[in-house]
């Protein structure tokens, strides 16, 4: 409670102001108050110490090599692998808030967009480094680019992996620009209230000189459009292009034709439960609770819902044509999970991602902010624990019983996994401290003195 | 006949009853012709006229010629107007579900295009009962060797009893789920209190979309991928969903433009509406693109026996061409034909790709259903049962729903949205 | 440096000295700018604009902004993006470096659809944003509104309008009357600019020049590794990589008493297909004489006689030539070297090579004969024979007269 006095001031506007103005004055002064609340600090602190872990698992695996991780035959793809595809996941919701609820016509995205694209962003990065480190040669990947090279070779384009390369590099990029082009008024409007003049050279000139000028405003929202309209299919390409490092596969559990729009939906449920993990602790420290309120909170946990249904779905449909395929392989594949040594992260999965979200039935749980802040958690233990079932279960009991075997995770997979958290923190701190964490612009234009005497057709 | 008369006793005589008491004040109120009127009556007359001789002589034909290529091309046309009808029911409870309001002006003709549920149960029976008779000319695993080991495991799921109880299943659900949207939605024309019945339709939209995923799964399942009983994919059910929706949204902007050129619903359905309908089209043409793809490269990529003799079926003779055809009619053109939106504003050039993509959704069933006959060339001798399958659908399809139209207001006039609806704009 | 010349600029704001760049209204709310739009719209102005903290609904209208051409720019980029796809997985894994990967076809399109989609997608959102910051002239650091402290709340709660005096429409009274029936808050006038310099900071200048020169270092390092030879061995970054934990080939292994690491198959067994009793087909003997038949697995068929043609010009024809005459591009290079060591091939056209028996040619062919290795490790056995039966054609090719040709076909030969 101390904390939440730290920033209360700031919550009312100066006398007098109008909505516009409280609207930028909430927001701009999360970066412009000269201390942030001690909450922010902790947080930093903690994610500063995480990421050097991080920072020193990777100097070790450099240092020594992969074999520090638990991969190892049946299973190469071990913990790396289920992080680098959990991140990609949480990266979706940041897109998918900013552009399918924008062609939706959904104004409440308003309030969260901007930080959920942060936090895409972020979840890319962090999702990034896993393949490369996964390659062991650090030194080797700029391979996976059409560089013209000594050794005259080129990248294998049928491969998924491949595939992979462009994926993630292509939403990584279009997000940015998205997220920079959606941020350009309000660093404007950060660089135009600055006092002192290294911010308001930092702010300008990312603000690009932005001034607001209609005959601008115009090429911009069709820009934001065609952008919004161009991400939403992307959004859905990418994880299906994850999903197809696996469903192009013989591997019984991975080789399953509703991979691709499962995946998606899987990344949408867990992407949102990020984002409702990071609104609720995010509203309560920075004073937003204004801006994001529980009716936002309420319809992230309807959209939880129901994507948790459409995981729900395709679990439900891989065990009907696990069976009804007839396949022997599928059918033990299936029944492994539900009873085989790696039965726990089955149910684990199933509890956290099918089971929990029920309670979001319940208007009296969809408005509490613990419980929506608690279930986006499990959820985002749940979709860990899914990318865990389809990689390690799969692999650990491949065709031939000869080579099974049982991946046990060293200390070092936990020390990246947590690091990785680390590295996702800091940079999500350090945007909540120097950016609009809130789409300023976006927000003013749909408070109702926006439309006031405005012609309406 | 009696195909043509049996669902609409369900649907629009006792509801058609109880708003024709009072009629015309609320129509003038409204300041837009909302009724339908004597076009109803000449829609269930003559196109229901038509239609059943169409569907009358299909059977005839069917009863003379070989069964197999009859029921074929029976289930073609009915996969096609099925999806149409599922598109319509999907579409209403979606409405509900997300409490959309742009579609609040729309949502009444939704509701009467998903009237059709019961007649969809009738149609299915020339499928359902030589089926339940034991004959295999259809599905294969009807008559199942008990030496077959594949079918022998497959069984508990594949014989006639579970195929009966799993199409009660589907089709009493479905008509219960439409009959409700539709009789509360005719009760908030009359209630005092609009934004109660909202809420409560709210309610039942969100267990009724699920149910309506399983059934519509399954049903699609049932239907059309154990034409193959050997074969399997986890994404059929998205594939025929997808191409529900589309067609189904083709066919709704249809039934809007026909409706105002008989002078219903002139003002409160605009551009604007228009342009919406033609996003969906738009959208899941991209969908089923997406969908389709996925399960065919898949396939492709891994190469097991046991999946890829199904596309090999298709990649085979004539079905090559149709194949492409496929690719090209119902995605690429469309896709750049619906790309722009003064294509999607305008209503001729939006009315030409609503008829195209019903066209090629069509060639959709046809090219998940003929292949089973095994055969490289193209069944084109079947061309007359194909023909009168499809309008004898057609015809009572537009029948059903325009009994069910005819004494009902086109607008749910009480719902408290209806303003937004009337009144918004697109970006 | 800055405040020097922030102070100058306020002065000669003050002092008036510049010329006008245009007259500035100020509104509250969004209703008030609408109408004070329209007017000066229906007044006929071209160099105008209006500014607000957001995008504000109806004011294209009202002020009769055109639709802008950059969805073309976007289409344009996407199509650009698909070419660029299309033509580099083709180039790259259908032509310049073929190699089979998963059983698929080079040139596979459903593998190659993915990054279609995704070099579309990435090149129109380039369009998207870079075409609109061109269109609008972005970036763009400075300009005279700035000089005015009240704009800065063009972007929090303000709302501006803002004629040019270099529109032809402009004069100082009446649009100044003009804007004042549409009952501005404030109206102001613009000076020009003329106190910001046009140049960039010197600092930033110095610090540009040092990045520019720093970025070509790792360059430098490249084209210097490149063309210096070194005797260092090369680095090894990661050790166990390197020296792996294992038994390579011809390694001495303590385990086993003869200390061999490649263990010797166990006496008495045979490995699954190893198993060659058919002395005829395995070793061209018939009850240990050279066979002077083919074995009767292979049969003189059409298909076998191509198959044979095509491994002969593969394995045999570098030395031996095409026709058999001992003149292959090998030997033919030897001769030119005039390399006093090289012994030229067999010509295979010499009677004692058309008399000998098949099964012995087969031998010479699986074991080696003279100088030529033997082919019994790289040529399957079915293929040897079938090499053979090439071969008898073409000695059979030099020994013919008129009558083996078919009589309908001698006419053509005349």
């Amino acid at each position: 409670m101390a904390v939440l006095s730290d920033v209360n001031p700031f919550i009312e506007p100066p006398k007098g102001e109008n909505e516009f103005a409280r609207i930028t004055h909430n927001v701009s002064r999360v970066t412009e108050t000269p201390r942030p609340p001690r909450a922010w600090y902790i947080a930093f602190g903690i994610a500063l110490s995480l990421l050097g872990l991080f920072g020193a698992s990777i100097a070790w695996l450099f240092w020594t090599g992969i074999g520090i991780w638990g991969n190892t035959s049946p299973t190469f793809w071990g913990f790396p692998i289920v992080n680098f595809v959990f991140w990609v996941g949480i990266g979706h919701a940041g897109t998918l808030i900013s552009a399918i609820l924008y062609l939706l016509r959904q104004t409440w995205r308003t309030a969260i967009n901007r930080f959920a694209e942060a936090m895409t962003i972020f979840a890319v990065v962090c999702a990034a480094v896993f393949p490369g480190l996964h390659v062991g040669r650090p030194w080797l990947p700029y391979w996976m680019f059409p560089i013209p090279n000594a050794m005259n070779m080129w990248p294998q384009f049928r491969s998924p992996l491949e595939w992979d390369v462009f994926a993630v590099g292509t939403y990584a990029t279009v997000s940015v620009l998205f997220w920079y082009m959606g941020m350009i008024p309000d660093l404007a409007t950060f660089r135009d209230r600055s006092t002192s003049t290294i911010r308001r050279a930092i702010y300008g000139a990312f603000a690009m000189g932005w001034r607001g000028s209609s005959r601008q405003w115009h090429r911009y929202e069709r820009a934001y459009l065609i952008l919004a309209a161009l991400a939403t299919p992307l959004v859905l390409s990418v994880h299906s292009v994850v999903s197809f490092d696996f469903a192009t596969a013989q591997i019984p559990g991975w080789h399953t034709t509703i991979f691709p729009p499962y995946f998606v939906a899987g990344a949408i449920f867990g992407g949102f439960a990020m984002v409702v993990t990071l609104a609720v602790p995010a509203r309560q420290f920075f004073g937003l609770k204004r801006i994001i309120t529980i009716r936002h909170l309420e319809l992230m946990a309807k959209i939880i819902l129901a994507t948790g249904m459409m995981v729900g779905y395709a679990y439900g449909m891989e065990f009907f044509i696990a069976w009804y395929s007839g396949a022997m392989y599928e059918n033990y594949a299936f029944v492994n999970r539900l009873f085989g040594n790696y039965s726990w992260s089955y149910w684990t999965m199933i509890a956290c991602n099918v089971i929990s979200p029920q309670v979001f039935w319940f208007k009296k749980m969809r408005t509490n902010v613990w419980v929506i802040f608690i279930v986006g958690v499990i959820v985002n233990i749940g979709m860990w624990f899914e990318r865990f079932v389809i990689i390690v279960t799969s692999m650990a009991r491949d065709f031939l019983p000869s080579s099974w075997g049982y991946l046990v995770p060293t200390p070092w997979d936990y020390a990246t996994l947590a690091g990785s958290f680390g590295l996702f923190f800091t940079l999500f701190l350090l945007f909540c401290r120097y950016l609009p964490m809130v789409a300023m612009a976006e927000v003013k234009a749909f408070v109702p003195s926006a439309h006031a005497g405005g012609d309406h057709h | 006949m009696a195909d043509e008369k049996k669902p609409t006793k369900g649907d629009g005589d006792k509801e058609g009853k109880e708003p024709s008491k009072k009629p015309a004040p609320e129509q003038d109120d409204f300041g837009d012709n909302i009724r339908l009127g004597a076009a109803a009556d000449n829609v269930v007359k003559i196109t229901g006229g038509i239609g059943a001789v169409s569907l009358l002589a299909c059977l005839g034909l069917g009863f003379t010629g070989d069964t197999k290529r009859f029921l074929l091309s029976y289930l073609t046309a009915y996969a096609w107007i099925l999806s149409i009808a599922i598109g319509a029911l999907w579409w209403v409870t979606l409405q509900h579900l997300v409490n959309a309001k742009w579609s609040i002006v729309l949502r009444r003709v939704g509701e009467l295009m998903a009237q059709t549920m019961p007649l969809m149960a009738i149609l299915a029976l020339p499928i359902i009962i030589p089926t339940a008779m034991g004959n295999d000319a259809l599905y294969s695993w009807v008559q199942h060797d008990p030496t077959d080991h594949m079918m022998h495991h497959k069984a508990p799921y594949l014989n006639v009893t579970s195929f009966l109880v799993r199409c009660v299943i589907y089709f009493g659900f479905w008509a219960v789920l439409s009959r409700y949207f539709f009789k509360t939605s005719l009760a908030q024309d009359q209630s005092k209190e609009p934004q109660a019945l909202n809420g409560k339709m709210q309610a039942v939209s969100a267990p009724g979309m699920i149910f309506l995923a399983l059934t519509l799964t399954f049903a699609a399942i049932d239907f059309l991928m154990t034409l193959e009983p050997a074969w399997f994919s986890t994404i059929f059910g998205v594939y025929y969903f997808a191409g529900a929706v589309v067609s189904f949204h083709s066919m709704f902007a249809l039934i809007l433009m026909w409706l105002q050129k008989q002078g219903a619903l002139k003002k409160s359905v605009t551009t604007e509406h228009y342009h919406d309908l033609g996003k969906m089209m738009f959208a899941f043409t991209v969908f089923w693109a997406y969908i389709g793809f996925s399960q065919f490269m898949l396939i492709w990529y891994a190469n097991i026996p046991e999946e890829t003799f199904w596309y090999k079926l298709r990649f085979a003779g004539d079905w090559k061409v149709l194949s492409a055809v496929l690719l090209v009619g119902n995605f690429v053109l469309p896709f750049f034909g619906l790309l722009s939106r003064h294509i999607k504003r305008n209503r001729k050039t939006l009315g030409f790709w609503a008829v195209w993509i019903l066209v090629v959704h069509y060639l959709d069933m046809y090219w998940l259903v003929k292949p089973v006959l095994h055969e490289d060339k193209l069944p084109t001798g079947d061309i007359l049962l194909d023909v009168t399958a499809v309008v004898g659908m057609l015809g009572l399809f537009f029948a059903a729903a325009a009994m069910a139209a005819k004494k009902v207001r086109l607008v749910p006039v009480k719902d408290p949205r209806l303003p937004k609806s009337l009144a918004f704009e697109n970006f | 440096m800055a405040k020097p010349k922030h102070n100058d600029s306020h002065e000669s704001e003050e002092a008036g000295e510049a010329p006008l760049h245009g007259l500035l209204a100020e509104y509250d709310t969004t209703g008030d700018l609408i109408a004070a739009s329209k007017k000066v719209r229906d007044a006929g102005f071209e160099k105008w604009d209006t500014f607000t903290p957001f995008p504000v609904h109806g004011i294209d209208g009202a002020m009769g902004i055109k639709m802008t051409k950059l969805p073309w720019i976007v289409l344009a980029m996407g199509l650009t993006g698909l070419t660029i796809a299309i033509s580099l997985q083709w180039w790259t894994n259908a032509v310049d470096y073929k190699f089979i990967s998963s059983g698929k076809p080079f040139w596979s399109i459903p593998a190659n659809v993915p990054i279609f989609f995704e070099l579309t997608v990435l090149l129109s959102a380039f369009g998207a944003l870079f075409g609109m910051l061109a269109l609008n002239n972005l970036p763009q650091p400075a300009h005279p509104l700035d000089l005015k402290k009240r704009f800065a709340r063009a972007t929090d709660d303000k709302f501006f309008l803002l004629i040019q005096a270099a529109d032809t429409r402009f004069d100082e009274t009446e649009t100044r009357a003009l804007l004042e029936s549409t009952h501005p808050t404030v109206l102001d006038e613009v000076p020009e600019d003329r106190t910001t310099s046009n140049k960039l900071p010197s600092g930033l200048v110095y610090a540009l020049i040092v990045l520019g020169v720093a970025a070509l270092v790792p360059f430098a390092f490249i084209a210097k590794a490149r063309a210096a030879k070194s005797d260092a061995p090369r680095i090894h970054a990661m050790g166990d990589m390197d020296w792996q934990l294992k038994y390579q080939a011809q390694q001495e292994n303590t385990i086993f008493a003869d200390g061999r690491q490649e263990r010797p198959d166990v006496p008495g067994t045979v490995a699954v297909g190893e198993l060659r009793e058919d002395e005829h087909l395995y070793q061209g003997k018939e009850n240990g004489v050279w066979a002077r038949t083919f074995p009767p697995a292979i049969e003189p068929t059409a298909e076998n006689m191509t198959r044979g043609k095509e491994r002969f010009g593969i394995y045999c024809a570098p030395c031996h030539g095409m026709s058999g005459n001992g003149d292959g591009a090998v030997a033919t290079r030897a001769m030119g070297l005039a390399e006093g060591t090289w012994i030229p091939p067999t010509n295979l056209h010499q009677d004692y090579l058309r008399f000998m028996p098949v099964g012995q040619i087969f031998d010479s062919v699986t074991h080696g004969v003279r100088n030529m290795a033997g082919y019994g490790q790289l040529v399957p056995t079915e293929d040897r024979w079938k090499i053979i039966m090439y071969v008898r054609a073409l000695q059979r090719s030099r020994q013919t007269s008129i009558a083996d040709v078919p009589e309908a076909d001698r006419a053509s030969l005349k």
